[in-house]
């Protein structure tokens, strides 16, 4: 009998279709960590609103899936990004995710030898969380998330033009945000 | 064969990675690095941002705890369990009595459609011809042969017969020889 971990996404999307949720607690497994990460980049609060409705959304969809070239992590991607911008685009207060708090936290009560690795990361983060969301989009998707060109554009509802020049312009301003924290 | 440029822009936009850079451009790419000393030392710049790149990205995962993401997941599983048909189905289930008869009276659909499209052109054709026909010619008449025509008439009938002229009248072959 074949192991259901074995399958590939698409196996499982197979079997979603015919509502298997065991099929589905693979996927949320495989991913749901992934997306969560993703959504808590542009948003504090309501990431994991935003996580839960991407799954959902997959759920209520593979009756009807369409294999369009799009990995499932791809999709899952694509959908959270675009319920975040929605969600953005509502004036949310809590937009801008504020790593600053944590990292003043974290060196008030961490070691010295913690200082050095995960405060530089933090402050990274930080760093990443100031560039202009369609950079840092387009640097989430594909440095950080594995997507290609032809997947991040499409996501972005760009160009694969204009998806080169998001990134050349994000890569470019992040090394020097790098630079400044580092700095500090 | 690749311009330094391209290539340049390339290392700089989808990082040192090969598996990242555009399918078709890529063994053009690697040609490139492997004859240019510069591009090879871009390359392993942007590799090593590439791998800041993920540790932020698997740190910033590593905070996220199993618990969050096991209760999340059990939120999940909970909403879809609620909402076993979702909203696409629901209206498709509510357009299904329509679709099956559509798929059963196809003929008579399509022939009913042609008719109602007859009907209608017929019924707009003959509109517009009893308005020819009933409308007085000074409310339509804005063509200068016919403005001319009623300045004709003007001066030659009373008031009264003018505005019972119609569009119809005015359109008559006869009616020029009748009046002028």
């Amino acid at each position: 009998m074949i192991k259901l971990e074995t399958l590939s996404d698409v196996a499982l999307i197979a079997l979603i279709a015919d509502r298997d949720q065991l099929a589905f607690n693979l996927i949320m497994q495989r991913h749901l960590a992934v997306i969560l990460n993703f959504c808590q980049r542009y948003l504090k609060k309501e990431a994991e609103d935003i996580a839960q409705e991407t799954f959902i959304k997959l759920w209520n969809n593979t009756p009807n899936w369409e294999d369009k070239g799009f990995t499932i992590k791809a999709w899952l991607l694509r959908v959270s990004y675009h319920l975040c911008i929605d969600e953005l685009r509502k004036n949310n207060p809590s937009y801008l995710v504020d790593e600053a708090e944590g990292v003043l936290h974290m060196i008030d009560n961490t070691t010295e030898q913690l200082l050095s690795s995960r405060v530089e990361l933090q402050l990274q983060m930080q760093a990443l969380n100031q560039l202009p969301e369609r950079q840092r989009s387009a640097i989430l998707l594909c440095a950080c998330n594995g997507l290609n060109h032809k997947q991040a554009a499409e996501t972005l509802d760009v160009t694969v033009d204009a998806l080169e020049a998001l990134l050349a312009r994000g890569r470019r301003q992040l090394k020097l945000l790098f630079a400044q924290a580092t700095r500090e | 064969m690749m311009s330094t440029t391209r290539a340049t822009h390339i290392l700089n936009s989808y990082g040192g990675d090969p598996d990242s850079w555009p399918a078709q451009e890529r063994q053009a790419l690697l040609q490139e690095i492997a004859s240019n000393s510069e591009l090879l030392h871009l390359q392993q710049q942007a590799q090593q941002f590439d791998r800041q790149l993920q540790s932020i990205n698997e740190y910033s995962e590593s905070l996220i705890s199993r618990a969050d993401t096991q209760r999340l997941a059990n939120k999940i599983r909970s909403q879809i369990n609620k909402t076993p048909v979702h909203k696409q189905d629901k209206k498709v289930a509510w357009l299904d009595p329509f679709l099956q008869a559509m798929n059963h009276y196809q003929t008579q659909m399509i022939t009913a459609s042609i008719l109602v499209i007859i009907c209608t052109v017929g019924f707009v054709k003959f509109n517009e011809t009893l308005l020819i026909k009933t409308t007085p010619a000074v409310i339509l008449a804005n063509v200068d042969s016919e403005v001319w025509l009623m300045e004709q008439v003007i001066e030659s009938q009373d008031d009264e017969v003018f505005f019972s002229l119609t569009e119809a009248d005015l359109l008559d072959d006869d009616f020029e020889s009748e009046f002028l």
